[in-house]
């Protein structure tokens, strides 16, 4: 029996009937509670916490003061990673900014790609994060707090508005290969949290199957493995029929998605059909598990409703060596979050997109031993762009050694309120009961759409 | 959702106790906590309009200017003020306010109104009353007497065949055995049930399941969590647990042990292992994190868990602020944290996680007794031969290996003084440079391969130690030139290295590298040799370069010797590098069998290593001096303008009466001590769910008031007021299995289904998804592939490759375990908190980096895909098949008993020959297929021996009934 026929037989016997309310969110109707700008998101995460001095915040004086005493009116009582209880010295921005396009957008020279498509970023020089250590940053940035056991934003994106593809997964996390010292990144960034279990990101691995178990057993071909699901749904009908019990229906539906799954993932997952010229727009091979081949992937899972698409690019904890550490971490993301842009953009599908570039901490003005910045969360500098988002513009300003937020703070919870409202949900009605509380991505305190931002 | 649960019941409620009386507690309680505490509830910060709602006192309160407003006046819906604007149309007065994002259900206003008509009754939130012995003792008839009242009744007994599963799974966490569901069938005694019930209670594998369950709320896990997320020693605690519940353990020593185990009278091992319990918080080992914030991280997160665990309430809610909805304040979170301060810990932790203690390892201490008393065997063998040499044969021997070429230049490049000796040592005095290159010329006769570097000490040498200067030297390269022409060193060796500075550095020229010897500590102060090995031999004057050009100044050491060795004396030095020590050098090389002890030893002394010595470790509460505790303002670690408390328990629910600071222990005596109304509650209700799948209290993490008050609290009180009575857990088990309640039929008539969706009236079981651990256990053992062993180290099943590949610090690769230990049960599954296994994640397993009291139930496609694909369930039908295939009998009654073994029962006629049907078809596609069966029936370590098409089509068969939705469901 074809995959089409299998799918029809268990039709006519009703089994997918309940399929139906599974890709339905789970929140109902409510969703979204006015018109979406966008349909989906991309979330290129430069994991590490990447130096807002030298890509996009331009600090010509703290390169003046470059090998002198940081101001103590800066540091005094204030938190710090690894500089604790050292002398806390200027260190200037590695790299030259450079205006770029008609904005005059300023992005540094380590990213001339992305510099490129300047007038369509949206920079954001005012980020802020409340967790200076990377496990905890994560977890606020994914999860709006540090409490463990708390749903990241694409569950509870795909929670809110469903998934548009019954085939695939809601959301779905990747992390590239290589890119020098990687810091460990927990499961937990991508849990369901309290949300039923079918909202946890699936993650998608960068070489090998690109999800665990998505292969048949060894001397099983799919045409078994599709006979084998017929008759355990015809089971399970012979179960139902005795029972009135509507998780059986469920669990053939699931066998039914897994199925349809085990072709599906493959088929995304496989670039080799890709055309040279995309190929050598983003600059990867097909296989290779790089960022660039992710950020194809992303694109291909944009194409086939994927809700929410994280990109971690590990590779940016530069407390040594900044500067050659910075230029191989933009050799390995620069030119294809820039492809990515324009792929998007050159089929049209930019305009519902919404692309994240971001991190979860900037690094201190000071330097750390010979060459290196230390974690830092007071400030730092992420872009947004696509639809509903203003190009070529930067909001929010550091003070002049890019040390704190001095204008139009954007706190993680901002970003957040910012997101669901591009998809069309006001963040104070998306809350669930847990624990006794209606709990919120945003958290208990204020958060902020950043309408200036808003296209 | 928990949320229409609320609503449904309320209406549910609405429908059937109308003409009643309202019951504060279930009824009203709940809408005023959701809707109006949040400005109007215990929180004293956080009042709007000076109003509190949670007494009937403080709702009664006069307000206003001129004192003539009140909120509530019991009886008169006009003259309260809260109904009043709970009515109004005025878009400013409404309540609750339209920014608030509440709002009232019309039911909900019917309830307030009709609460308010009948006299605004409150009562004591009903977790926090003392706890009444009830008049009635038996649960069925406090159950059925309600449901008469409502013309309903419970179902009938659940069919033994089902029951015997349900028991099984409820008290083992295994399948039936066939010769259980058989013996069971025979016995048609009126003890039938309860005899069952009590083997199974007897059964070790009940403390599995209970540990299961139990694990899950102090967050056991194998890895600390943060970060890294490095392996911690803790799997004691889990058989500490495991045979807590297997020997019946009363629950107040469970408690007491647990908490204070370290501080019990009577120290034992078993308290110690208890006591691991306060180290069960995740920790870390990152370079940047603040000491002082983990700490406070360690705290709130001990004060959460046990709060969780013992009292089913949400302290943790009042880390920054006082509770919302329940009376602990910001005070009392930090008081109870403050019992915990005399745990020893650091915040950021490097090596083991100290501070810890050991125990026999039931597994490895025999292994290592065994290995012990080979090594002591050996030893004796060594020391032996050791007797026949004496010291000055070895030392004359170790001498005559030594060639004597001799010196025929010495100079010192910056211009020290070098004065060459008789034995042609050369000491280095004058002036001392900061680099400098030492140039020996030698006159060799003999061709020799070998240049021997003796680096010594002289009582002459300034620093005391090696050089004029500096008391350690660093080598930076070495050069040797015969006939003007650069001869290759192949290799160097030395008898010590500094960590760092390796003697293979001095083979290249570099600054920042070199050889280096410890040479300021005074254990390292003894003479030093070095070997290169040079890729020709050599004779004539061979000049030895010895460069100091390290960054490290003035490191050049001032009494040495070099000379060109034979060949043989590389042997020689090898064994002198390795013993240090002239007599065991001698006798590897004169001995015939010293260097093959030596091997063993060496070789069972790692084995000895490898297996701990025998012994098990794990984290322990050490008690030391308090640390100081503060209040956090809004929980902010870096403010300590807090006031500094004592623990002490949370205020409204007593004080204890302790000489002195407060302990641990005096908090674990009152945790299940009469004054406190909580514990027994939580457990009891906990206990039933595990039992009902669904709590009588449903959401068994919160009894306070933000949680679901129970159906039957009069069941709840029943149960919890016998428990504490002996603290007896089986007892409290076979209780609650033995009612008709739990034996009555699952299913559920459309009626019921429809009004009460959620079964809150328990008129049926409910059926129940396994959990993650028993999903695989079901597997294992309906196949046979199970190994029952109780207790010992984690394991680690299959995983797919590449699931580690994220975590770094160090960096780890995944070794399933290819032994017996492959198939162990689920619960002693290695427990990587930041990667957990795939399918214990799918299964809605909680990482336990947090408490959980109550498991997600999902059913998704990745749960499809695990049960499809993962090797260990292809594995457990290819087993079951090839067992399957043994069996007398046609293919009919194979198939039979695969299904029986896996669901208890026997299948319909139906149901078999869709199974066989589906079996003749795959006999058919496996036939002359040797490459498919081949690779199909390989999957997994076992080795199968009927490597058939009928095997094949078997196990297809087989993979349907492991996959089959009641499998791994409980009717």
């Amino acid at each position: 029996m074809n995959r089409r026929n299998f799918i029809k037989a268990a039709a006519a016997t009703g089994a997918t009937t309940s399929l139906v309310n599974n890709v339905q969110a789970e929140a109902g109707a409510k969703f979204p509670n006015f018109g979406p700008k966008i349909k989906r998101v991309i979330h290129l995460y430069m994991a590490g916490g990447m130096s807002h001095l030298e890509t996009f915040d331009n600090k010509p004086v703290l390169a003046k003061m470059h090998g002198k005493a940081m101001p103590e009116s800066f540091t005094k009582g204030q938190q710090l990673a690894q500089l604790q209880g050292q002398k806390l010295m200027c260190f200037g921005p590695r790299f030259k900014f450079k205006k770029h396009g008609q904005s005059g957008l300023e992005v540094s020279e380590a990213f001339p790609h992305i510099g490129s498509v300047a007038d369509d970023l949206c920079i954001i020089k005012s980020m802020k994060n409340e967790q200076i250590n990377h496990d905890p940053a994560h977890t606020v940035m994914n999860t709006g707090g540090i409490l463990n056991g708390r749903p990241s934003i694409g569950s509870w994106v795909n929670y809110a508005l469903g998934t548009e593809n019954d085939s695939l997964p809601g959301y779905v996390v990747m992390s590239s290969e290589g890119g020098g010292q990687a810091q460990p990144i927990s499961t937990r960034q991508w849990n369901n949290g309290f949300l039923p279990g079918r909202f946890q990101g699936v993650k998608f691995n960068s070489v090998g199957d690109a999800v665990y178990y998505i292969n048949n057993p060894a001397g099983v071909s799919r045409q078994q493995q599709g006979d084998m699901i017929e008759t355990l749904n015809k089971m399970n009908r012979l179960l139902k029929s005795n029972r009135n019990d509507a998780s059986i229906n469920t669990r053939m539906a699931q066998y039914e998605l897994a199925y349809r799954m085990q072709e599906s993932i493959p088929e995304l997952s496989d670039t080799s059909q890709e055309s040279q010229t995309t190929l050598d727009m983003y600059g990867c091979k097909p296989g290779d598990g790089s960022f660039a081949s992710n950020c194809l992937l992303a694109r291909r899972m944009a194409e086939r409703g994927v809700r929410y698409i994280q990109l971690y690019h590990r590779g940016w904890d530069h407390h040594g060596g900044l500067e050659k550490g910075i230029k191989s971490a933009a050799s390995y993301t620069d030119q294809a979050t820039a492809a990515l842009i324009k792929d998007l953009k050159q089929r049209d599908m930019l305009k519902d997109t919404l692309i994240i570039f971001g991190t979860e901490f900037g690094r201190t003005p000071m330097s750390q031993g010979s060459g290196g910045r230390d974690h830092h969360m007071n400030c730092f500098s992420s872009f947004l762009c696509g639809g509903g988002i203003k190009g070529g513009m930067s909001y929010g300003e550091s003070d002049e050694f890019g040390y704190g937020s001095v204008k139009d703070t954007v706190h993680v919870r901002d970003l957040h309120a910012t997101i669901l409202h591009l998809l069309g949900i006001d963040h104070y009605k998306l809350t669930v009961r847990f624990q006794g509380l209606d709990v919120r991505l945003t958290g208990v305190e204020h958060a902020h759409v950043i309408k200036k931002v808003l296209a | 959702m928990k949320y229409k649960c609320v609503v449904s019941v309320l209406l549910l409620f609405s429908l059937f106790v109308r003409a009643e009386d309202i019951d504060f507690n279930r009824q009203i309680r709940p809408i005023l906590s959701d809707k109006c505490f949040f400005c109007h509830g215990p929180d004293e910060t956080d009042i709007k309009g000076k109003l509190q709602l949670h007494t009937l006192e403080a709702a009664m309160k006069k307000l206003g200017k001129k004192k003539n407003r009140q909120a509530l006046i019991p009886g008169d819906l006009d003259k309260s003020e809260m109904w009043q604007r709970i009515i109004t149309d005025d878009e400013d007065d409404v309540m609750p306010p339209l920014d608030s994002h509440k709002t009232l259900t019309q039911k909900e206003k019917d309830l307030l109104k009709e609460w308010i008509k009948q006299g605004a009754k409150y009562d004591d939130h009903w977790s926090y009353k003392p706890i009444e012995k009830q008049a009635v003792s038996s649960i069925d008839t406090q159950l059925k007497s309600v449901l008469s009242k409502k013309g309903l009744s419970i179902a009938g007994k659940a069919e033994k065949r089902t029951l015997i599963r349900r028991l099984s799974f409820d008290l083992r966490g295994l399948p039936p055995t066939i010769q259980e569901i058989d013996s069971y069938l025979k016995d048609t005694s009126a003890k039938a049930t309860e005899k069952l019930v009590d083997t199974f209670l007897a059964d070790s594998h009940y403390g599995e399941r209970m540990a299961a369950f139990w694990l899950d709320l102090v967050r056991f896990a194998d890895s600390v969590g943060y970060h890294g997320d490095q392996v911690q020693k803790v799997y004691p605690y889990r058989d500490y647990v495991i045979n807590a519940f297997n020997k019946n353990k009363k629950f107040d020593d469970f408690t007491r042990e647990q908490l204070a185990g370290d501080l019990l009278p009577n120290r034992k091992d078993e308290y110690l292992v208890a006591s691991c319990y306060n180290r069960l918080n995740m920790m870390t080992q990152e370079g940047g994190a603040q000491p002082k914030e983990y700490i406070a991280k360690y705290g709130a997160d001990r004060v959460r868990t046990t709060t969780n665990a013992w009292l089913g309430s949400t302290v943790g809610c009042a880390e920054c602020h006082d509770h919302k909805y329940d009376p602990f304040l910001a005070k009392d979170f930090y008081a109870f944290k403050a019992f915990f301060a005399d745990v020893k810990q650091v915040g950021r932790y490097g090596g083991d996680f100290p501070p810890l203690a050991y125990i026999k390892d039931k597994e490895n201490y025999p292994k290592y007794q065994k290995v012990k008393a080979e090594i002591d065997g050996i030893k004796v063998k060594l020391q032996d031969a050791e007797k026949t040499v004496s010291d000055d044969v070895s030392a004359k021997w170790a001498k005559e290996f030594i060639s004597a070429s001799k010196v025929k230049t010495a100079l010192s490049r910056n211009g020290s003084d070098m004065t060459v000796n008789e034995d042609q040592s050369i000491f280095v005095s004058g002036k001392t440079p900061e680099k400098d290159t030492y140039e020996v010329t030698l006159s060799v006769d003999q061709p020799s391969d070998n240049i021997l570097l003796e680096v010594m000490l002289n009582d002459q040498i300034e620093s005391k130690s090696f050089g004029q200067q500096a008391a350690n030297f660093v080598l930076s390269h070495v050069e040797v030139l015969a006939a003007g022409k650069r001869v290759k060193i192949k290799r160097a060796k030395a008898d010590f290295t500094q960590k760092g500075f390796n003697i293979k550095d001095t083979l290249r020229s570099s600054k920042d590298k070199g050889w280096a010897v410890h040479g300021w500590e005074k254990k390292n102060q003894v003479n030093r040799n070095a070997l290169f090995l040079l890729g020709k031999k050599v004779s004539g004057e061979i000049t030895i370069k010895l460069h100091f050009n390290s960054k490290h100044k003035f490191h050049q050491f001032a009494y040495f010797r070099v000379s060109a060795q034979p060949s043989t004396v590389n042997q020689v030095f090898e064994a002198l590098f390795k013993e240090k020590n002239t007599k065991k050098a001698y006798l590897t090389i004169t001995h015939k069998d010293y260097k093959k002890l030596l091997a063993k030893k060496e070789s069972l002394d790692n084995t000895a290593k490898s297996l701990e010595y025998g012994r098990a470790y794990f984290l322990v509460t050490e008690s030391v001096k308090p640390a100081i505790v503060r209040i956090l303002p809004r929980g902010n670690w870096m403010d300590d303008s807090g006031e500094i408390v004592e623990p002490a328990i949370p205020e409204f629910l007593g004080k204890l009466k302790t000489e002195g600071r407060a302990t641990r222990l005096d908090l674990a005596n009152w945790i299940v001590s009469k004054d406190n109304p909580l514990t027994s509650r939580v457990f009891v209700n906990r206990i039933w769910a595990l039992m009902f799948g669904k709590g009588l209290a449903p959401i068994t993490e919160d009894v306070g008031s933000q949680g679901e008050p129970p159906y039957y609290p009069q069941i709840v009180d029943n149960l919890a007021h016998d428990f504490r009575e002996n603290w007896d857990i089986k007892k409290l088990v076979k209780r609650i299995v033995m009612t008709s309640a739990y034996q009555q039929r699952s299913d559920v008539s459309a009626k019921m289904k429809t009004e009460d969706p959620f079964n809150n009236l328990l008129t049926h079981q409910n059926s129940k998804r396994l959990q993650a651990e028993f999903v695989r256990d079901n597997a294992l053992a309906a196949s046979g592939l199970l190994n029952p062993k109780i207790g010992g180290r984690s394991v680690k099943p299959y995983q797919p490759a590449g699931h580690y590949s994220q975590l770094n610090f160090p960096k780890r690769k995944y070794q399933a375990d290819m032994n017996e230990k492959q198939y162990r049960r689920g619960i002693y599954m290695h427990w990587q908190r930041t990667y957990l296994h795939p399918m214990l994640q799918a299964f809605d397993a909680p990482t336990r980096e947090e408490a959980c009291a109550r498991r997600s139930i999902s059913n998704t496609p990745l749960q499809a895909l695990v049960l499809l694909n993962d090797p260990t369930f292809n594995e457990a039908a290819i087993f079951m098949a090839e067992k399957a295939s043994t069996f007398k009998g046609d293919v009919a009654a194979k198939l039979s008993v695969m299904f029986e073994k896996t669901i208890a029962r026997q299948p319909s006629q139906e149901e078999l020959s869709t199974l066989h049907s589906y079996y003749q078809k795959e006999l058919k596609n496996y036939q002359d297929k040797k490459k498919e069966v081949n690779d199909f029936l390989s999957i997994g370590m076992h080795k199968t021996h009927y490597k058939s098409a009928e095997v094949a089509a078997l196990t297809t068969v087989a993979r349907v009934i492991l996959n089959l939705h009641e499998s791994i469901t409980v009717y």
